[in-house]
């Protein structure tokens, strides 16, 4: 069903993330050692190549996130170290090790707004351009711009939002232009009881400014990750959240068109469609897949599970990958907290073709 | 903050996960494994794809009209069909576990065919049933060989199989093809093998009334005949066969009087059947069908399904296979698909399954049975982009997911096509003409502009600026266009090829620098073919145009020091615009002192030429 196996990252302390670029060809890991290193796939061989290996930050580095592949090989990345930084490939000899690379990473830019430790970075969805996003434990979430794409050593701090507690995680909305405006959902990691600990903010085109316009009260533990599901024509976003289970909330905008036609809704109604323990433990990370139709987790208990709503918007797992590799069963288990009738319970259960005596073996591949 | 001591992180593309471990700094990384990438798969796929179209073409020229059952039932055939090759390859190689699972999946898809495609909801299902089992349980294309070869004289081991054979048939209700084979069952006078359980002649007699029997069961065709006519006929044969067991014409041969039991649809000849372990649950309901109920409709079978499975002693542990075929036969199409989904993971019969639902519209007429088929847009949206977004996933075989997000509605289509397309990296030429082609088609400008300028960068990186040049021209990128054709005249020798350079020509320019390099092309191209005037005209509709970059100033010079000593006349103004391009926008100083005195007097030359000439025309007018 799948193929494991260990790549050696050579990294001299804790990874704490790990990024495909929007190929998947190439992905970028980060660690308490301060460095970056990229890594090509090769496609042959099935294993990755370290392609370039650097001291990024003068503190851990906790995230790295891929620009739009249109702005070249451009990575950014947020460090302990109270900075975040655009990085991009360039064209003329490096060295990885003992090898000599025919491209190195240059440092474009250094941001150094953040008062304190820099936790998440983002890159905004492609139609607003070269923007990136940070949020800060100092409770800022900023938004920088490169409003010239062929010079990414420019980046100006657009906007300084105050969410004025510690933020742990920032996600676009990447939804279609012109439909809706800019959006944006922080997650807060402090453990002050009974706070929400999801904001959502909305860009106002009029005023030029963020505005939070919604708060999730029903998410009150500190939350790890974020992200959106890519909008299909959905009336309604989806937000996946890691906290210490796993939720799914849906953000209906209730539209209010404003003069510029543009709607702009000062309002959002909120609901948790789906509410996911089976990890049993803390959910750390969540990611969606191209269009939206699957959920990712990943969770302490050392799984990645893999969800999917069927077209009533009932969550189910559909596999779950154990961190260590070793193997993927699949337990249909009951997931949403909504669901209204009980999920199949036949999946060990052998399809056998007309009374034959041989056991068939449960051939549930992945897609 | 917290600090973590430990963060699983994580990232997925298509069907690649990588994973950080906990206080190690290994990364584990699971390449999930495609279903495309199975063996026979890949057709598989392309060919359900052409069926799929198809469908969606038949759907288009009928709509607003559903498209007609008949068309309906060929396009299910024609995916059982593909199931079926698969099945046989499958089994060429040895793979008869996977071979059964799809052989199974072709025979829920069958059954699933006869409710909810091409029976109708009002007439007799039997005619489909029938065939349905002939399909499965026929037994025909492997006994038939045997006995061949072993004609003209059967062994009693090959007659017990004629027998087994005979009896299936008439299970199944094919009596004609059943009747077809007693000649094999008749010894032929003087055989060893003969029985001694009558004559060989009586034996023919019997023979004879049977297959008068067998050959007279009425057939229902729900196209063409009508259903009162069936019912009245098959009233008649069934009194006539239940006349020739009670006048004991088959007595003193058990098969033949077995074969009659069944055949006036008795409990003895039921059992016996039964008994006999010579069928399958499901044969056993279509003989029931046969020979008692033939002019149910789809919508009764259930209940007589239920108590055959009770009967069979299958009622608490139904298989899987079964439940969904009750599922079907209850018209839950939602189930019947949860069901299949539960056993092969895989959107495949889902997407394309409901399709054929969706493409046939509901029945017209329908009097007992109340179909809900509201869930049936929603369910193929979500099949087809579950589905879709799997195939478009993997890299080698993506563009076939094109043409099932192509079926879906606006704004769907667009925003589905348009998400995937970004993920796809173009490694050849013709990939990315292909990925601009569908952007173009499906109006995704930013996307193909995207595309265009992604593909810009890579060629740039590699050094092929003309290449870069064109395709950033594609993505109307202004300041890539620009930046690119900055490097060409600069860095290298502003070499052009023709074709290119027609391009520029045709191509709307959406960078003034732009159209600055097909001018400075074509001035280039005058002096090369030594049309030094015309050259000169151009350059200087260039400098009126204020389109020449600074740092091109020196090229531009260069070439005019060239024309010192070709004897050159200017034009009309041209001088003036000259000495004011040279004097105030290069300056002298930024020129070498050699050239700037070859250009000095090209220029002065041609100033007293101009003042010479003016004075000449003064002097003759007056």
């Amino acid at each position: 069903m799948f193929v494991a196996r260990g790549v050696k990252t050579d990294h001299k302390d804790l990874i704490h993330d790990v990024a495909f670029d929007y190929y998947g060809t190439r992905m970028a890991t980060c660690s308490s050692d301060q460095t970056v290193r990229v890594w090509e796939l090769d496609a042959q061989a099935g294993n990755w190549n370290c392609m370039a290996n650097w001291k990024a930050h003068s503190g851990s580095v906790w995230k790295v996130t891929w620009a739009n592949p249109e702005y070249g090989q451009v990575i950014a990345t947020c460090s302990f170290d109270r900075t975040a930084a655009v990085w991009e490939e360039v064209v003329g000899e490096g060295s990885i090790g003992d090898r000599v690379s025919a491209t190195h990473w240059v440092k474009r830019t250094t941001l150094v707004d953040s008062r304190t430790s820099v936790t998440d970075v983002k890159f905004a969805p492609r139609y607003l351009g070269l923007v990136l996003a940070t949020c800060s434990a100092d409770g800022f979430v900023r938004i920088y711009e490169a409003p010239d794409v062929m010079n990414l050593t420019q980046w100006s701090l657009q906007y300084e939002i105050p969410v004025k507690l510690s933020c742990s995680c920032i996600a676009w909305n990447p939804t279609y232009p012109r439909h809706f405006a800019p959006m944006i959902a922080v997650g807060i990691d402090e453990s002050t009881p009974e706070v929400p600990k999801v904001m959502i903010y909305e860009f106002n085109e009029n005023l030029r400014r963020w505005n939070r316009i919604e708060s999730l009260k029903d998410i009150t533990d500190p939350v790890n990750d974020l992200s959106f599901a890519p909008n299909l024509g959905r009336s309604h976003h989806l937000l996946g959240v890691a906290t210490k289970d796993l939720k799914v909330v849906s953000l209906e905008p209730t539209m209010v068109e404003d003069d510029n036609q543009v709607p702009s809704s000062n309002k959002v109604t909120t609901r948790t469609i789906a509410q996911c323990s089976d990890h049993n433990s803390t959910v750390w990370r969540v990611a969606w897949n191209v269009t939206g139709t699957i959920l990712a987790s990943s969770g302490d208990d050392g799984c990645v599970r893999l969800w999917k709503g069927n077209y009533m918007g009932n969550w189910r797992c559909v596999s779950i990958l154990r961190g260590d590799g070793t193997q993927a069963t699949v337990e249909p288990t009951s997931a949403a907290a909504s669901a209204t009738s009980p999920v199949g319970s036949f999946g060990n259960s052998r399809f056998m073709k007309l009374g034959a005596a041989a056991a068939l073996k449960q051939d549930v591949v992945w897609h | 903050m917290v600090l973590k001591s430990h963060n699983f992180a994580f990232d997925f593309s298509g069907s690649q996960v990588v994973v950080t471990k906990p206080n190690s700094s290994e990364l584990g990384q699971l390449a999930l494994k495609h279903f495309a990438d199975e063996p026979y798969m890949r057709n598989f796929i392309v060919s359900s794809a052409e069926v799929f179209v198809l469908a969606q073409k038949q759907f288009k020229s009928c709509y607003p009209d559903p498209v007609p059952q008949t068309t309906i039932t060929a396009l299910s055939q024609m995916y059982r069909g593909i199931i079926l090759e698969l099945v046989q390859n499958l089994k060429d190689v040895g793979d008869l576990e996977t071979a059964a699972l799809y052989s199974n999946l072709d025979f829920v898809w069958n059954f699933c065919e006869i409710i909810f495609l091409s029976s109708n909801p009002d007439l007799p299902v039997l005619p489909y049933l029938i065939d349905w089992v002939r399909i499965n349980f026929d037994q025909s294309s492997k006994i038939l060989p045997e006995v061949q070869q072993e004609l003209p004289d059967l062994g009693q081991q090959c007659i017990d199989k004629v027998w087994k054979l005979i009896y299936t048939h008439v299970f199944h209700g094919r009596t004609r093809e059943a009747a077809k084979l007693l000649p094999f069952v008749n010894p032929r006078p003087g055989n060893s093998h003969s029985n001694g359980v009558g004559t060989s002649a009586s034996l023919k007699n019997k023979i004879e009334f049977m297959t008068e029997l067998l050959e007279k069961k009425p057939r229902y065709n729900p196209r063409t005949g009508s259903f009162t006519d069936f019912e009245s006929s098959w009233a008649s044969w069934r009194e006539e066969c239940v006349n020739r067991l009670e006048q004991r014409v088959f007595y003193g041969n058990e098969q033949l009087t077995f074969i009659c039991n069944v055949l006036c649809g008795n409990d003895e000849g039921f059992s016996e059947a039964r008994t006999k372990n010579l069928l399958t649950w499901y044969e056993y309901l279509v003989m029931l069908i046969n020979y008692r109920f033939p002019i149910i409709r789809p919508s009764a079978l259930k209940g007589y399904a239920r108590k055959v499975v009770s009967d069979f002693g299958l009622g608490d542990s139904l298989e899987p296979r079964d439940i969904i075929l009750f599922h079907a036969m209850e018209y839950d199409i939602v189930n019947v698909l949860k069901e299949i989904q539960a056993v092969w993971n895989n959107p495949w019969y889902s997407t394309h399954f409901v399709d054929l639902i969706y493409a046939g519209g509901k029945f017209s007429e329908v009097t007992d049975v109340r179909i809900d088929y509201s869930s049936v847009p929603p369910l193929r949206t979500h099949f087809i982009i579950d589905y879709g977004t799997t195939i478009m996933e993997h890299k080698p075989i993506w563009q076939i997911g094109v043409p099932y997000f192509e079926a879906l509605e606006e704004p769907l289509r667009k925003h589905l096509i348009g998400k995937c397309i970004e993920r796809i990296n173009p490694k050849t030429e013709m990939e990315a003409q292909k990925l601009v082609q569908i952007a173009g088609q499906f109006n995704l400008s930013s996307e193909l502009s995207g595309i265009c300028r992604k593909v810009a960068v890579d060629k740039l990186k590699c050094g092929q600026m003309q290449n870069a040049l064109l395709w950033a021209i594609k993505a109307g990128d202004s300041s890539l266009t620009t930046h690119i054709v900055d490097q060409i005249l600069f860095e290298g020798d502003c070499k052009i090829e023709a074709s290119l350079l027609e391009s520029l020509r045709n191509a709307i320019p959406c960078s003034d620098r732009l159209v600055f390099l097909s001018g400075f092309c074509d001035f280039r191209k005058l002096m090369d073919k030594k049309d030094y005037a015309n050259a000169v005209g151009k350059l200087c509709q260039l400098i009126k145009e204020d389109m020449i970059p600074k740092r091109i100033n020196h090229k531009i010079i260069q070439h005019l020091v060239t024309l010192h000593d070709k004897n050159v006349k200017f034009r009309a103004n041209e001088t003036t615009i000259l000495m004011e391009f040279v004097h105030l926008r290069v300056g002298i100083n930024k020129i070498e002192p050699a050239d700037f005195t070859r250009l000095n007097m090209l220029l002065v030359c041609n100033r007293a030429n101009e003042i010479l000439t003016m004075f000449n025309n003064k002097t003759f007018k007056q």
